[in-house]
Formats: structure tokens, sequence, C-alpha cells
């Protein structure tokens, strides 16, 4: 058999830019109630930093506002502002959910943009 | 000896268990150590490890991938850095990686890539989290093992300091904002997510301090910061591991 | 010609169909609240205190808040902190960290279905007090925590 020698990398590291607005969320029975944590990859510019390639200002980029609904009611929503931390992290408790109820995360930033996220429970 | 004495040092100054220096830094404080569990419950990097493990065991070539040419899951200890007796040479995990890369007729990876081999070496430390560190001390490495202990206790920079000035003479004093860590620990628990998001594997971190006590640090992969890692590595032998992990 | 009838229910339906289009997040929280935006952009505490009707409360710890936080941040750019209630019932938490540019940080809505509890990170500029109002009904309760900074999190970040 040929043996190849590879010249360019074949495993290239599959998103070199992490990309902005991924949600990444999670589910969890516990005793009395149902754990909901969720991470947004987000930059949560606070408008002060300085870029050091260009020296320039990085303008304000955050997001200002997010909710949870369950089943299309919402539950749970929020203001937020760019004293959150870079990549919000929330961890929030339910207290009833059922296998087939539908989670939806929805967040806007700062420039009114709208962002949706939905999750089916499977099984709980 | 030199192994148990150091240890020893350390299990009499700081009276903690063997297993938690693992913690390095933050066995000293219920504060840092809550703030560290709080952000490993849900960390900002999971993306790095969860690459890593999609690279770990992806087939690169002849059906192989990194998983079935390192075996590391196969052993209950984890053994890296290692000598290796036939080509008398220090090998780090990295290097590793780079010679299976090589047998799979794939490019090298840089050290310090965090979306390459830093994914990797997060993953694989993260995944056998709890095993046991066992560096072994063949007749043969002596010398390797003596100049990195020589590198640990020599005074360098504009500040003339040795790590032993910092982590073995004074773990647990402040220096500035930071509490010392103790030397015996340190590389079990790398690599790391500085600020949740900046990655450093045990070599950047030497040269990071090598630059902050004001001295030209040395390359990754050079003879000496594998002296020293193997060195620093042998004395950490019996306290288990983690990797990919937050530090302030 | 098509008889095309439109009775008034299917008139108000058709236009509340709209309307929900046009504004999907519309709830009573954010309803009720159609100035909350303003608040973020205040730097005086006193003032923003005094035009959210927090004033003149017992800044006392309330024994039906839980306030998680740390001491020592260890990094002032991601700060843990967790809120728990004993009340029940609709409720909204209002974060404040006294010393960053703009003290309100963040507002948190429960309707029912939810344990009154949030846990998530912030940013603190420097050593301040975290206050934490809870509004229920037509009551306010009140907790706040020290915490020290020794790096500031809100300025440049030295990532490369």
């Amino acid at each position: 058999m040929q043996q190849m020698i590879l010249k360019s990398p074949l495993v290239v590291a599959e998103k070199k830019q992490l990309a902005k607005n991924d949600i990444r969320l999670k589910v969890s029975r516990k005793e009395n109630f149902f754990d909901l944590k969720f991470l947004i990859r987000h930059p949560m510019e606070t408008g002060r930093r300085i870029d050091k390639i260009n020296n320039k200002l990085v303008p304000k980029d955050y997001i200002a506002s997010l909710s949870v609904s369950i089943n299309d009611k919402v539950v749970f929503d929020s203001h937020l502002s760019r004293s959150v931390s870079k990549n919000p992290f929330m961890h929030l408790k339910v207290q009833k959910l059922f296998a087939g109820d539908i989670i939806k995360v929805n967040w806007i930033d700062n420039k009114n943009k709208v962002y949706k996220y939905k999750k089916t429970i499977n099984e709980i | 000896m030199f192994k148990k004495n150091i240890q020893k040092f350390f299990l009499n100054k700081h009276s903690f268990p063997l297993e938690s220096f693992i913690h390095s830094g933050l066995i000293f404080s219920n504060d840092s150590m809550e703030q560290y569990n709080s952000i490993m419950d849900f960390p900002p990097f999971q993306d790095h490890i969860d690459r890593g493990e999609k690279l770990f065991y992806k087939k690169i070539f002849n059906n192989k991938s990194l998983s079935s040419c390192l075996k590391i899951e196969e052993n209950k200890n984890f053994k890296y850095p290692k000598f290796d007796t036939k080509k008398l040479k220090i090998i780090t995990l990295e290097h590793q990686i780079n010679l299976c890369l090589a047998e799979l007729n794939h490019k090298k990876w840089k050290h310090n890539d965090p979306f390459t081999m830093g994914s990797v070496m997060a993953f694989i430390k993260s995944k056998n989290k709890g095993k046991t560190l066992i560096v072994d001390l063949p007749h043969v490495a002596l010398d390797n093992f003596n100049n990195g202990k020589e590198l640990y206790f020599k005074r360098i920079g504009k500040m003339n300091l040795a790590c032993s000035s910092c982590h073995l003479l004074n773990s647990g004093k402040f220096f500035r904002d930071e509490q010392l860590s103790p030397t015996i620990g340190q590389p079990n628990h790398y690599p790391i997510f500085r600020k949740a998001e900046q990655y450093y594997s045990i070599q950047m971190r030497y040269q990071l301090c090598m630059k902050s006590v004001g001295a030209e640090p040395y390359e990754l992969n050079s003879k000496e910061l594998n002296q020293l890692e193997f060195f620093h590595s042998f004395i950490s032998s019996g306290i288990p591991i983690n990797g990919g992990v937050y530090r302030r | 010609m098509m008889k095309f009838t439109l009775t008034r229910r299917s008139f108000i339906k058709r236009l509340s169909l709209y309307y929900f289009c046009l504004f999907p997040f519309q709830t009573n929280f954010s309803y009720a609240h159609q100035n909350i935006k303003k608040f973020f952009e205040y730097t005086n505490k006193e003032k923003l205190f005094d035009d959210l009707s927090f004033s003149n409360l017992d800044l006392n710890n309330d024994k039906n808040i839980n306030l998680k936080t740390p001491d020592i941040a260890e990094n002032g750019s991601i700060v843990p902190i967790q809120i728990e209630s004993f009340i029940d019932g609709e409720q909204t938490f209002y974060l404040f960290s006294s010393k960053n540019e703009n003290p309100l940080t963040s507002i948190y809505h429960f309707h029912e279905n939810m344990v009154p509890f949030v846990s998530t990170r912030l940013k603190l500029q420097e050593s301040s007090k975290l206050h934490v109002f809870i509004k229920f009904n037509s009551n306010i309760v009140h907790a706040a925590n020290d915490i020290e900074v020794t790096i500031g999190g809100c300025g440049e970040e030295t990532i490369g």
C-alpha cells in the first residue's frame, strides 16, 4: 500500500475562531428542582479596552438582555450590562420540567440584534 | 531519597495531605478554592477541551489516531514526562504527541498553540484526572535530572531569584498579592487557562516566571526547560494529576 | 367578485399577531420597565438608588436573602456571585457594584416555575460593596457583601 506523506495538516483544528454567540446549555435533575446552566460565548466588551494591535479602543459590545422561556412561556428575563463577565454564565433553577418541554433562550445585544436558541428536553 | 526529603519538607511546612498539593496555591485559601470550584463547574474554556477530545480520537492515517498511538488510557498511572532510555532523552507529553503525529504522517504542532497542542494537552490531562503522576528515574537519566535540579536552584535575572527562592523557601508567603505556591504538585495540574482563557503549559509558565524576574527565557522544548520539567515532575511524583484548569 | 369579510374578532386577532411578531420580548417585566435601560447609564450610586426608590431603606442584610460572594476576588473580571432568596412568588433582583463606573450591573426577574436563584459572574472594578435589592409585590429587601478586588476587571485586559 502506498504511504502518503501529508504536507499539509489533515487534522486542522475545527473552528480556530471561537464563535461568538455560541451557547452551551445543560439541564440536570436535582432533588427538588432542575439545574439550568448555560454559557454564551461573547466578548462583553466594556468599551474601555485598547486593542494592542491597532492601539484603538474596542467599542462596546455586550449582551443587553436575555430571557428564558419554557414551552413559549417566559419564566425568566434579565437585563445585563458590560459589568457582566466575558462569556456570560448563568445558573438558574427551574421548579418543574418534563420530557418534551422546549426551553428557549433568547438574547439581544447592545446593537439590538436578536439571537435565539432552542432545546427540547428529552429524558429528565 | 531527594524526592522523599523535599516532599517531607513541604508536608511539615504546610500541614496538608500529599494529594491536596495538586491544587497548588489554592490550598491556602478556602475562598480561592471556592472561586476555582465555581468556575470549574462550567468553565469558559470548555471549548478547548472538547476540541482536544475530537483531535485526540480522530483517525488520521491508516485508521490510527493519537489515542491509539499514545495509549495513555491503558496506564493506571500518568507517566509523563519520561526518560527514553534508548534515545537517551527526556520525552514530555507535547514531544510525544509530535512523535505520534510524525508516525501518522502528519505535520508537527507548535507547543504553544492553544487550538491544536493546547487543546489535546488540556483534554488528556482532564480525562486522566485523578491518576497518580509517576516519573521514573533510571540511572542513565541522572545527568539530566541533576541539570534540572541545578536549574531549579539557580538564581537568574535582574531580580536574582531562583525557583527555590519563592516556591521552596517562601511558599505560603505573599509576594505582592499572590500567595506563593509550593513546588511539589505544580506540574501536576498543568496546562492551565489563566483568567479562564489564556492557555499556558508548564514550560510556557516557566518562561513567564523567567521574564518576570528579568531573565531571558529558554525556548520551549529546549534541553533546559525539558530538564527542569523532568526534575520538577519527578519530585512531584505520587501526587495526582488534573489539567485544563482555571487559574487567576 | 370575492367576498372578504373581516369580523371584529378576527381583526383584533390579526392585530395582536402582528404586535407579537414585532415585539417578541414584551413580557410583564420589560413592558412595565420601558425605561429600565437608562438606569444602566447612571454613574452616581446615590442618585441611582433614589430614582429606583431604593433610598431610605434598611440597608442591613435581610434574612430572606442568601448572598454568596468571595471575600477576595481572585480576578476582578470574573467574580462568581450567587443570590438565593427565600421569598415566594414573582420577584426581581437588582444587583449593584458600588464602585463600577455604572453601578447597576444587572436585573433578574423570576416568574412562576423558577426558583428565585441565580449564580453568575460579574466584573468588579475595585474593592467595593455588592448590593442586591429584591422587589416583590410592593416590598423591597436588601443584602450586601464587601468584596476585595486586587486586579480590577473593567479596564484594559492583558490577554494577548
